[in-house]
């Protein structure tokens, strides 16, 4: 039996095998060359062996290499998005100002974007009425679930401190009986003694952002003076960790962003700090985005390559085919996703459905209800809150429906589009990613396809280096 | 004596409409519940739900303190409230676990005002000597839940009692303590946690129901299975079904009705559990029990493990109808409908009835 019909699929191959990987049964599959050539239609059916031929039909009868695409594309949740932000929203991110103390190079807030792209830091901060009402809609909106999370963002949210005592009364009060969990991005400069005691006393969950040691972080994150902001916040990292019970450290965090000017070697020896060997602070890296910022950010070939090694000797760390590697403890997570995602490609799905959505698109407000200084709605705090496409709905007339089910449903913006690609289940672009301007836009949702590929593709091919890995380089004891 | 109850949700509130459909000394007659809980309580109850916990004291003899999910987040509210009804002179039932300290300061402070203060929040498990393995001789209609999350309280107190009211001598084992106030044992989960071996523990529960059945020569024993029973995949089991596995071991069940939630699973492919379940547990599965929720599978994907979200009660209705048109192998409850426990409860009785008795 011959693939009549174009099958959905997409071709890879490595160094030793040749794989395709199967849109409808999400999972990858290893071919030999010769059907690597059929199905990029290189060869004919007919020049396959009788082995070939059969292999085809056993995938075929599976429900391998099928042609069929999303009918229509629609998020599954389309129907149900009044029943959900009803009742079960779960983080509540609170802008408590707009201000900040840093000028980090990289923050788009700080850029001057002349407001196009993103709103810039100003002294605007919160009302107490403004953060009342936006806790009592969240805890109307959140009623159903046992656990709630009230965020404190900024600008430097410590600049609120005042705001965010008030706030943590009133949740509390409110909140009795649910598992409330507080927590704040912050900079880590502002502290003070008595903030210190109080974020203690609350359970504050709290995220430092540190770009590595004082010679790289301080290249970005700098004072209004132009001087480094390191050595006040790791002083202030260490009196909050002391201050923590044992139980309560694994609360504090740290976010590093990674930009172009930063050398990974530099960066990383961040973890040869004693402190941060001995605590084991918990590290989530992103690399910089430039999505509002006017400039683009160039990463230079170097950091690419070193991005890449550190990636690979995590690999080769993880299978143990290199003892004694000392590497940032956080390639432990990502070879943990890595594995994960290995198992998921492994086992597959069953079917694909007739309607369906890229992956990207979040329920607006559902994981993330983000409130600007002013009351406005966005779905998370990295939108852009100078857009109005974006924005949906504000503390007095609470969610604008229109537009959280607009937002589910951009890809049909581009839906011919979507339900051809595939990398359609994995895509990573989301709602934002549709913003030109404050209008939502299908052009500008795939000007970043590139992106979301390249995304797949990494993935994909990851997944295959850890088989081969595990299979092909038998050399190994 | 009229009581009321705190802290109120709708975990509770099976329990509670138990209580007062049952001809007992005891009767529930406000809930006081927080605020924000209010909000999502259905009012269709058999007992006043209010907020405010010192009016409603007033009202009332007892104050009864149940076991709540979330207890540990509203503790030091949970002993202020305790000690405003034991210094009004209150009778206190307390199946809430406290701290020592606390409990002793707690019963002073009733000895102190002579009232009765009767704590149930102890967990410890019974001292059973003799640990040979014993068939029950006593029918066991089990009650379990296809994923951890779904609530199959509600199914408990209404077959216990449906089957109370049928006449039968029915005895309840409920892994909540909250069910002791209906004369139910609680399932000894700490046993679970133990280190003990697991035929050890297999033996323990076995044991532990037998001795109850001794005790009680009950027409029926109503066990509700721990955890979740099935997998939604195989690294997604919050305890891999180890709990209600060791329990099946440790009893014989004659009818068993399983919870689960809305569009789980294309209705002709339910038998396909009832295989499961004749293989890995023993018996097979006589009757589901839809429950209003559903699993969240955006985020059961990302954070690994079943996340389930409440449905309105049409959709209910809806896959009820759909798995009753395409599989007449199983009995379907709405969890919600009382005429469905009814004919659930037939079903069971005219299935077990026709049962050939040896001795």
């Amino acid at each position: 039996m011959q693939v009549h019909e174009k099958p959905f699929i997409h071709l890879y191959r490595s160094a030793r095998e040749y794989y395709f990987y199967d849109v409808n049964k999400d999972s990858i599959v290893t071919i030999n060359q010769n059907i690597y050539n059929y199905l990029d239609e290189k060869i004919n059916f007919d020049e396959l062996s009788i082995d070939d031929k059969q292999y085809i039909e056993k995938l075929l009868e599976d429900g391998y290499l099928s042609n069929k695409h999303f009918t229509e594309i629609r998020h599954p949740m389309t129907d149900k998005i009044r029943n959900i932000l009803d009742g079960h929203c779960k983080q509540l991110i609170l802008q408590v100002t707009q201000s900040c103390n840093l000028i980090c190079s990289y923050c788009p807030y700080a850029a001057k974007t002349n407001n196009v792209l993103q709103r810039d830091h100003s002294n605007r901060s919160m009302n107490w009425e403004i953060a009342k009402k936006s806790i009592d809609f969240f805890a109307e909106h959140s009623k159903f679930n046992q656990e709630v999370n009230i965020s404190f963002y900024g600008g430097e949210p410590l600049i609120a401190f005042e705001l965010i005592k008030k706030c943590v009364a009133y949740c509390k009060k409110l909140f009795l009986g649910k598992h409330c969990i507080f927590n704040m991005t912050t900079n880590g400069t502002l502290f003070t003694d008595e903030m210190i005691a109080y974020l203690s006393e609350n359970h504050f969950e709290v995220m430092f952002s540190i770009d590595g040691p004082a010679s790289v972080h301080d290249i970005n994150r700098k004072k209004i003076d132009h001087s480094g902001s390191f050595s006040s916040m790791f002083n202030n990292l260490k009196k909050l960790y002391s201050a923590y019970s044992e139980q309560d450290r694994q609360l504090i965090h740290a976010n590093m962003v990674l930009s172009p000017d930063n050398d990974l070697d530099d960066v990383y020896s961040l973890f040869d700090d004693p402190f941060i060997k001995e605590t084991g602070l918990h590290f989530d890296v992103v690399v910089a985005d430039d999505q509002f910022l006017t400039e683009r950010l160039e990463f230079p070939d170097e950091f690419r390559s070193k991005f890449k090694y550190y990636d690979f000797l995590s690999l080769i760390s993880e299978l143990k085919l290199i003892d004694g590697l000392q590497l940032p403890p956080f390639y432990k997570n990502l070879m943990l996703r890595l594995k994960h995602n290995y198992i998921q490609y492994k086992h597959g799905r069953v079917y694909m459905p007739d309607t369906g959505a890229p992956g990207g698109p979040c329920v607006p407000g559902l994981n993330r209800l983000f409130v600007t200084v002013t009351g406005d709605f966005f779905s998370c705090e990295r939108v852009s809150e100078v857009s109005d496409c974006m924005c949906i709905g504000n503390v007095n007339d609470g969610f604008d429906y229109e537009k959280t089910g607009r937002l589910l449903n951009v890809a049909q913006d581009t839906a011919e589009k979507c339900k051809n690609c595939y990398a359609i289940h994995h895509c990573t672009l989301c709602q934002s990613y549709s913003d030109d301007q404050g209008v939502l836009s299908g052009k500008k949702r795939m000007s970043h396809c590139p992106s979301s590929y390249s995304n797949i593709d990494n993935e994909i091919m990851k997944c295959i280096l850890l088989k081969e890995a595990k299979t092909v380089y038998s050399w190994r004891s | 004596m009229d009581c009321i109850v705190y802290p109120c949700s709708n975990d509770i509130m099976p329990f509670i409409e138990c209580v007062n459909s049952m001809e007992d000394e005891l009767r529930i007659t406000k809930a006081v519940c927080t605020e924000i809980c209010k909000r999502t309580i259905h009012d269709t109850y058999s007992c006043e739900i209010v907020t405010d916990f010192d009016a409603a004291l007033n009202e009332v003899e007892c104050a009864i303190i149940y076991d709540y999910v979330n207890i540990i987040y509203m503790y030091d509210d949970i002993i202020e409230k305790l000690t405003l009804a034991l210094e009004r002179g209150k009778c206190v039932l307390c199946y809430a676990a406290l701290n020592p300290d606390d409990l002793e300061s707690l019963k002073n402070l009733a000895e102190d005002h002579d009232t009765e203060f009767v704590y149930f929040g102890e967990i410890k498990l019974p001292e059973i000597t003799e640990r040979t393995y014993e068939k029950q001789e006593c029918v066991v209609v089990g009650i379990g839940k296809l994923f951890d999350g779904i609530n199959s309280d509600v199914i408990f107190c209404q077959i216990f009692k449906k089957f109370k009211a049928e006449g039968y001598n029915v005895i309840g084992i409920s892994t909540s303590k909250n069910a002791e106030i209906m004369g139910c044992y609680t399932l000894p989960s700490s046993i679970f946690a133990s280190v003990a071996d697991e035929s050890e523990k297999v033996l323990f529960l076995n044991s532990y129901i037998c001795d109850i059945e001794l005790r009680h020569c009950p027409d029926i024993i109503l066990l509700q299975f721990p955890g979740g029973m099935s997998m939604l995949s195989e690294d997604m089991g919050e305890d891999f079904n180890i709990r209600s596995y060791t329990l099946s071991r440790a009893v014989s069940v004659d009818y068993f009705v399983l919870a689960i939630p809305v569009y789980v699973s294309a209705p002709e492919n339910l038998t396909e559990y009832s295989i499961e379940y004749r293989y890995k547990y023993g018996f097979n599965i006589d009757a589901f029990a839809i429950s209003n929720s559903e699993i969240d599978l955006n985020v059961t994907f990302v954070s690994n493990k079943v996340e389930l979200q409440s449905t309105p009660d049409k959709d209910i209705e809806s896959y009820q109808d759909e798995c009753i048109e395409k599989c007449d192998k199983f009995i379907f409850c709405n969890v919600h409908s009382d005429d469905d426990y009814d004919m659930l409860v037939q079903n069971c009785i005219e299935t077990l009835s026709g049962n050939i008795e040896v001795i």
